[in-house]
């Protein structure tokens, strides 16, 4: 028994400093074809029920009604229901259309290719703040490709799966997004708060910044092209020490009511 | 066991990805179903599939550094030597250990994170996801031992 214990104690702590040491090393290079193959085969469960859930999602208010009825006056309470539906339907429809229409008008700013993409997942693990959209490497999207709504920014692509892909948002703490103030045309990093806001980094106490004030990016990192709007100031706080203030930037684009969205082909 | 295991946290992950509602942090609980494990498998086969699971979820997130591949199998090893320290039959094992588990797991992840350059932030709501995992554990580990018998 004790050696036993022995045994794998060592073996085991030695084999977990070799590994994480191992994979610390890692550039990034090397991290993304370490993690490349299995996050493609479980991504596939995960794409076909999330495109399920979407399909139920939207069906449901299509089929509902189409249930067989035996009196005439089920069939005509039925009938009304189903116009109601149907109403609802293509204010739906029309509601879809003008988000579309204005995705669009969107795209037409952008010198790149743009394609469409629906929201069928949300982050699923480790704390990052993530999106599933059903856009992937074979529609041509690639990893750090920029996202965007007809709002304004969502945030970048970080995985690509065959037939779908996880999109890294503004509001995550990992991102780090040039931006410029469309007032003062000052220059800015922002990043997401993980509270689905986003804030300013290392912005200077003498910078002028004012409450309202819009972020578009400033394409100077050449990741996002300039001038997609990204959020306005809805905080300044300046503490006494330290050199920079605390400006908290409300993003345009809510990730949670998010549908349709652009994917910018650049790169 | 580890098919069970394997299924089950499969099944999270679906869920995670797809519904709204499991994809905040207070439903990261894949950490339940590793110190399950450490109850019903010997130490090799556990650990070999928690390094595996690890590796696997975590190639899914956004920016994957290895931190469950780390953090599972740490998880799992103490749980291991615990269970032979502890009393199974001690209701208070079945709360304090996914209770102090999950810290466990969220810290070791945290520290590969943290070494990979990401950032990392613990928040208030990650006593509400042991909490969480509390209930789980114990609503799993119920349901488990009616057909299985632990190994040692």
């Amino acid at each position: 028994m004790g050696s036993f214990w022995k045994n794998f104690l060592k073996i085991g702590i030695l084999f977990l400093l070799f590994l994480s040491i191992i994979v610390i090393n890692f550039t990034d290079k090397e991290k993304k074809r370490f993690f490349k193959f299995p996050g493609r085969i479980l991504s596939i469960p995960v794409f076909l029920a999330g495109e399920l859930a979407y399909e139920i999602k939207n069906g449901w208010r299509r089929y509902i009604y189409l249930i067989k009825v035996e009196k005439e006056n089920e069939r005509l309470k039925a009938e009304l229901l189903q116009k109601e539906n149907e109403i609802n339907f293509l204010k739906e429809k029309l509601r879809t259309l003008e988000r579309l229409q204005g995705l669009l008008g969107y795209r037409e700013i952008f010198e790149y290719p743009t394609l469409i993409g629906n929201v069928i997942g949300y982050s699923s693990d480790g704390g990052y703040e993530v999106i599933l959209i059903n856009a992937g490497e074979k529609a041509g999207v690639k990893e750090g490709m920029p996202v965007v709504s007809y709002k304004g920014l969502i945030g970048v692509v970080t995985r690509v799966y065959p037939f779908s892909s996880s999109v890294l948002l503004i509001t995550d703490k990992n991102i780090s997004v040039d931006v410029i103030n469309t007032r003062t045309l000052e220059k800015a990093i922002l990043t997401g708060d993980g509270k689905n806001g986003c804030k300013l980094k290392y912005f200077s106490k003498t910078g002028d910044v004012a409450i309202g004030d819009v972020f578009q990016t400033a394409g100077i990192s050449e990741l996002f092209p300039r001038g997609i709007s990204v959020g306005t100031v809805v905080s300044i706080t300046e503490g006494d020490e330290g050199l920079f203030k605390e400006v908290r930037v409300k993003p345009f684009v809510d990730p949670n009511k998010v549908n349709e969205v652009l994917v910018i082909m650049k790169r | 066991m580890i098919a069970r295991a394997f299924i089950s946290l499969i099944i999270l992950l679906i869920l995670r990805g797809v519904f709204k509602i499991f994809s905040g942090q207070i439903f990261e609980l894949y950490h339940v179903f590793i110190i399950l494990l450490a109850f019903y498998t010997g130490y090799w086969e556990g650990f070999i599939f928690s390094l595996i699971a690890g590796y696997l979820i975590g190639s899914l997130s956004g920016i994957p550094c290895g931190e469950y591949a780390f953090s599972f199998p740490t998880l799992f090893t103490v749980t291991f030597m615990l269970k032979n320290v502890l009393n199974p039959e001690n209701k208070w094992v079945w709360v304090l250990l996914p209770f102090i588990g999950t810290f466990l797991n969220f810290f070791s992840a945290g520290i590969i994170r943290l070494f990979s350059g990401l950032m990392y932030e613990v928040h208030y709501y990650l006593i509400l996801n042991a909490l969480i995992s509390v209930v789980l554990l114990n609503f799993i580990n119920f349901w488990w031992r009616r057909n299985v018998v632990p190994s040692s």
